[in-house]
């Protein structure tokens, strides 16, 4: 699997970007992750629109591949902020069940605008929460504006669902997710499997990966 | 009491007889047959009548049923249903209707009810006082949500489908179909008639519209022959005509001297840019005609749509600048001569534009064809040919659309519920589901019941639920927001163009308004405007006397040649090739021909043309069938697809409706992949669904299929946050049912739709099977041909504007006529 990957060192940081939307940090064995929206399949589910009951699952199935990666040592998670997309529904149950089964991950929330659960509810699934946090040389932030730049700290966010348009031969463009580093910031793609994408133009100086591809044979490829 | 048909029929030829008429015979007719109980389609022009023969079978029933009393008897409730497509018809019937009831001292109550029907005149319509409603498909299908609809139409005798052949292909037809099954079992015995114009399949359309049960059906036809004088209008040198093009510009100068003569005139043109193109032009170059001139699309705002289509109608306008907007709509009695822009794509079409003049008795219709490039010429002569043999269009039924039937279901269930025995017998007595099976219903109940099969014990979905034996929706959110959602027409993504001042313009597409500033200026509706801001979804504009060529243009695929029209052309073609044409199209383009046979040839019905040549762009292959762009896109793909299994390569595509075009930089093997069966029909859907990007093309499909089906809701009118957090885009809500339901009767039906409507499938198999039996020639012309030129001029054409696209188009021809 991390055949499809690419490592990176970003601020004397050496990091992994994963073709499922999320870094690994070497340094501090973890994952970093962000936008994962889990409850938006019951919200919507809630209101009458049928969406396929199995996509509430589908996060989940993609952070135990990852977990269960002999190539990766994973203890902690850190998730860059709008984790759980809605009110308490049914999805949380789920959450809950799978946290019940992974107790011996660590896992840190920086709290994002979807994050409107208390903190309590996190808490009693051992889920420490952030507005923001230093982790070595990197700040970590849900938007890149709720924080100030600090000297000798890179920003790494999400919040925006990254993507950007490649375009092919004719009529044919693509939209793929997408890493993208700036001067200033860093954004994660959203790790969701039920998230939108919004459409970025990145400037030249920027570095942009995308995820190209389907399935296993998804690909972390550097277009810029 | 007994009938008395024949007093009947006396009361209402006298009525006619006090206008100085007498009825028609294809009115009697229609009264007889309803009179005995046959359903049926009366097939009618419009103008021609048509609104009576059905209103007064109506009347004469009711007044042979109370033959003594008809004047004072106090009807209760729901007589007559008449449905039609468009809301701007339904104020020109409710008046006719209306008068006659007063004439004649029927105390029948005539009411409309469209989606712009007030609130308190929809609580009076439950309360059934009305006799004779008139309806859309999508308002008929309201009423069925209501509780207790069924107490309205308890009374209910007949029902009138107008312009069924409008209706009858798209999934409207198919709501029309749906409810009329609810209707019947409601009121056994309910006659049901559609009136419709002539197309190729009259007798399928009263099929689809009267469904399975035995019953007595007849045809009606009205023997009006619309008199209909075609003219083209011809370049004067045909040698310095473009050889490609859409625009048709060129030609401005020779409509006016038309235009000038013509008390009014629709000027109809094929998109919405082109209108609001030409509107500028004429502007530009005969500035006289402004305050006499307007322009009229769908995108345009309803309120001007609305001042123009009064101002037509009180003659008020010389010139219309127009798109299919008006190919329907209420007679424009002023309207003398109508002006059809490049090709109308098809011969119905054609007909019904030029149907929109000479509406008086006995006028005569008179249409103007302008092409727009050389080739087009020959259409002309396709045209006049394809009407004067009756070669019209089709109008093909659509086959077990779900998502039409999801949303149908869910109606039922949030009106009085349904027994879901009852309810698929019902369903299956249709033509569109006569074949849904078991298993396709189950996993639609599902789908409304449980939300799809559920893995989570605790799943909270419920929309759909069984309550005493039917299936009824009991939460009034939900049933609130299915019945905003009841419909099947989706709008674009779309934003709203407004003054600051107030006002509205219409709308454009998104796309094109986020590439714009604040300030900078773009023309639209037919004016100058200023981008002030952007908030949510609407564009704040002012008006400003700075022009600009800045102008929207609007997605919606271009239509394709219909077969009917490629088939004649074909023979025009021919016809052209001998030289010995009587038709001044083909003897003007004559010299085009010869150049075309001089450098390659022109084929002649046994023979299939490919020319294959070298350019600085690489090895390119053109390939004539004649079967429209969407065929050409598809059969292209096909063809790259299976030559790059010979030899791996890759080639753009390009067509148009005459042909298409590969292109690679590399040596293209030909000669071996026609012996290795190129044009074979065998694993044609296999090697289609390999060769073009079909999930893409799959994923547009399923935007209207979600929307219907209720997986997208628009929200409500007006009000752009409430929902929001509900919303997701089709594109997302297609990956995950592909990933985590891809057995989905919403995806399956994307792919059938892709294949039947985006590929043309059993057209393009028709093709094959044609060119397979005809004998193929390969030319290799050293320069460029007629027949090339314009293909690989589409190519190009993607990313340039139209008019700097004209501009350019002009010089390649220069240097290919310089070069000859």
């Amino acid at each position: 699997m991390l055949n499809n990957s690419i490592e990176i060192i970003l601020n004397g940081e050496e990091l992994i970007l994963l073709p499922q939307k999320a870094i690994y940090i070497k340094s501090e064995s973890s994952l970093l992750l962000s936008d994962i929206h889990l409850g938006k399949t019951g919200h919507f589910r809630n209101a009458g629109i049928a969406l396929p009951p199995g996509l509430a699952y589908a996060d989940f199935e993609i952070l135990d591949e990852l977990l269960f990666e002999s190539d990766l040592k994973i203890k902690k998670i850190i998730v860059l902020g709008d984790m759980f997309h809605a009110e308490r529904n049914v999805d949380w149950l789920i959450f809950e069940e799978w946290r019940n089964l992974r107790s011996e991950i660590h896992i840190q929330l920086i709290k994002g605008n979807h994050d409107k659960l208390s903190n309590f509810h996190y808490e009693s699934l051992g889920i420490e929460v952030f507005d923001s946090a230093v982790l070595n040389k990197f700040l970590l932030v849900h938007n890149y504006k709720d924080a100030e730049s600090t000297e000798g700290l890179y920003k790494i966010c999400g919040h925006i669902h990254p993507a950007v348009r490649i375009h092919g031969k004719g009529r044919q463009g693509l939209t793929l997710p997408c890493f993208y580093f700036g001067a200033e910031f860093g954004i994660l793609p959203a790790f969701g499997s039920f998230t939108g994408k919004h459409i970025i133009r990145p400037e030249e100086k920027d570095i942009v990966f995308v995820i190209a591809g389907k399935g296993h044979e998804k690909k972390v490829l550097q277009v810029s | 009491m007994k009938k008395d048909i024949t007093k009947a029929f006396e009361i209402v030829t006298d009525w006619f007889k006090s206008k100085q008429r007498i009825p028609f015979e294809f009115q009697r007719q229609v009264w007889e047959y309803y009179s005995k109980g046959y359903n049926g389609v009366l097939n009618a022009p419009t103008g021609s009548g048509k609104t009576y023969a059905l209103w007064f079978a109506a009347l004469i029933d009711y007044i042979a049923e109370n033959p003594d009393d008809y004047k004072k008897k106090k009807v209760k409730g729901l007589q007559l249903l008449w449905i039609t497509p468009l809301k701007a018809l339904s104020k020109d019937i409710d008046k006719a209707l209306n008068e006659t009831c007063k004439e004649l001292e029927i105390p029948w109550r005539v009411s409309t009810r469209t989606g712009d029907t007030s609130g308190s005149l929809k609580s009076r319509q439950k309360k059934n006082q009305f006799e004779v409603l008139i309806t859309t498909p999508e308002s008929l299908h309201v009423l069925l949500s209501q509780k207790d609809n069924s107490e309205l139409f308890k009374e209910l005798k007949g029902i009138v489908i107008d312009e069924w052949h409008e209706l009858l292909g798209s999934k409207r037809g198919v709501q029309v179909e749906l409810a009329l099954s609810r209707l019947k079992r409601i009121k056994p015995g309910l006659r049901v008639w559609g009136i419709s114009a002539t197309i190729g399949n009259l007798k399928e359309a009263m099929e689809v519209l009267l469904g399975n049960a035995k019953q007595k059906k007849k045809i009606v036809k009205a023997d009006i022959k619309k008199k209909i004088e075609i003219e083209s209008i011809l370049p004067d040198e045909v040698e310095k005509f473009p050889w490609a093009g859409y625009l048709g510009i060129k030609l401005l100068d020779k409509i006016i001297p038309i235009i000038r003569k013509s008390k009014t005139t629709l000027v109809f043109t094929n998109t919405r840019s082109q209108t609001e193109i030409w509107y500028q032009k004429i502007l530009e170059n005969y500035p006289e005609f402004a305050g006499t001139m307007a322009l009229h699309h769908g995108s345009i705002g309803r309120n001007i749509r609305d001042w123009v289509e009064n101002s037509l109608h009180l003659g008020k306008l010389k010139l219309v600048v127009c798109t299919s907007s008006l190919d329907l709509g209420v007679d424009f009695t002023p309207v003398e001569t109508v002006i059809q822009i490049g090709s109308p794509k098809g011969v119905s079409r054609f007909l019904q534009r030029a149907g929109r003049s000479g509406h008086q008795p006995d006028a005569i219709s008179k249409i103007y064809f302008v092409p727009t490039h050389s080739l087009e010429l020959v259409e002309g002569a396709a045209l006049k040919e394809a009407i004067k043999t009756d070669q019209l269009e089709n109008r093909q039924p659509l086959i077990k659309p779900y998502d039409v039937l999801i949303q149908y279901l869910v109606t039922l269930a949030v009106g009085e519920g349904f027994d879901q025995r009852t309810a698929f017998d019902e369903v299956r007595s249709t033509f569109a589901y006569e074949t849904l099976s078991e298993n396709e219903w189950s996993w639609i109940m599902n789908f409304i019941t449980s939300g799809g099969d559920s893995l989570k014990n605790y799943d909270e979905y419920s929309k759909v639920e069984l309550i005493d034996g039917l299936y009824k929706v009991t939460d009034r959110r939900k049933a609130m927001f299915h019945k905003l959602s009841i419909g099947t027409i989706i709008s674009d993504l779309s934003m709203n163009v407004k003054y600051l001042k107030g006002g509205s313009l219409g709308s454009v597409e998104e796309g094109f308004l986020t590439q714009l500033k604040p300030g900078d200026t773009f023309s639209f509706a037919g004016k100058n405007l200023e981008l002030l801001h952007i908030k949510e979804t609407t564009a704040y504009v002012k008006r400003t006397k700075n022009r600009s060529n800045r102008i929207p243009s609007w997605q919606g695929g271009r239509m394709p040649l219909s077969s009917q029209l490629t088939k004649v052309l074909r023979l025009k073609l021919n016809e052209a090739k001998s030289g010995k044409s009587e038709d001044i199209e083909l003897k003007k383009i004559k010299p085009i021909i010869d150049l075309q046979t001089a450098r390659s040839i022109v084929p002649n019905s046994r023979q299939f043309l490919i020319e294959k040549f070298e350019s600085h762009e690489g090895h390119h292959l053109f390939f004539y069938p004649f079967e429209g762009r969407l065929v050409h896109e598809g059969m292209g793909a096909l063809f790259a697809y299976r030559i790059s299994r010979l030899k791996p390569m890759s080639f753009s595509i390009a067509m148009n409706d005459y042909g298409f075009e590969l292109l690679s930089d590399s040596e293209i093997p030909i000669e071996q992949a026609i012996k290795q069966n190129l044009f074979s029909d065998e694993d044609i859907v296999k090697d289609i669904l390999n060769s073009i990007n079909s999930s893409e093309m799959a994923k547009r499909r399923f935007r209207q299929i979600a929307r219907i089906t209720g997986l997208i809701f628009q929200g409500y009118p007006g009000k752009y946050k409430t929902t929001r957090n509900l919303q997701a885009s089709s594109q997302l809500l297609f990956d995950v049912f592909s990933k985590y339901e891809p057995e989905s009767l919403l995806i399956k039906q994307s792919y059938e739709e892709m294949l039947q409507f985006q590929l043309e499938e059993s057209r393009m198999r028709i093709a094959l099977d044609r060119i397979r039996k005809q004998k193929l020639v390969i030319t290799v012309p050293t320069r460029v041909t007629p027949f090339s030129f314009p293909i690989m001029v589409d190519r190009m054409r993607e990313r340039i504007t139209s008019e700097k696209f004209e501009d350019r188009v002009k010089k390649m021809q220069l240097r290919f006529e310089r070069d000859s």
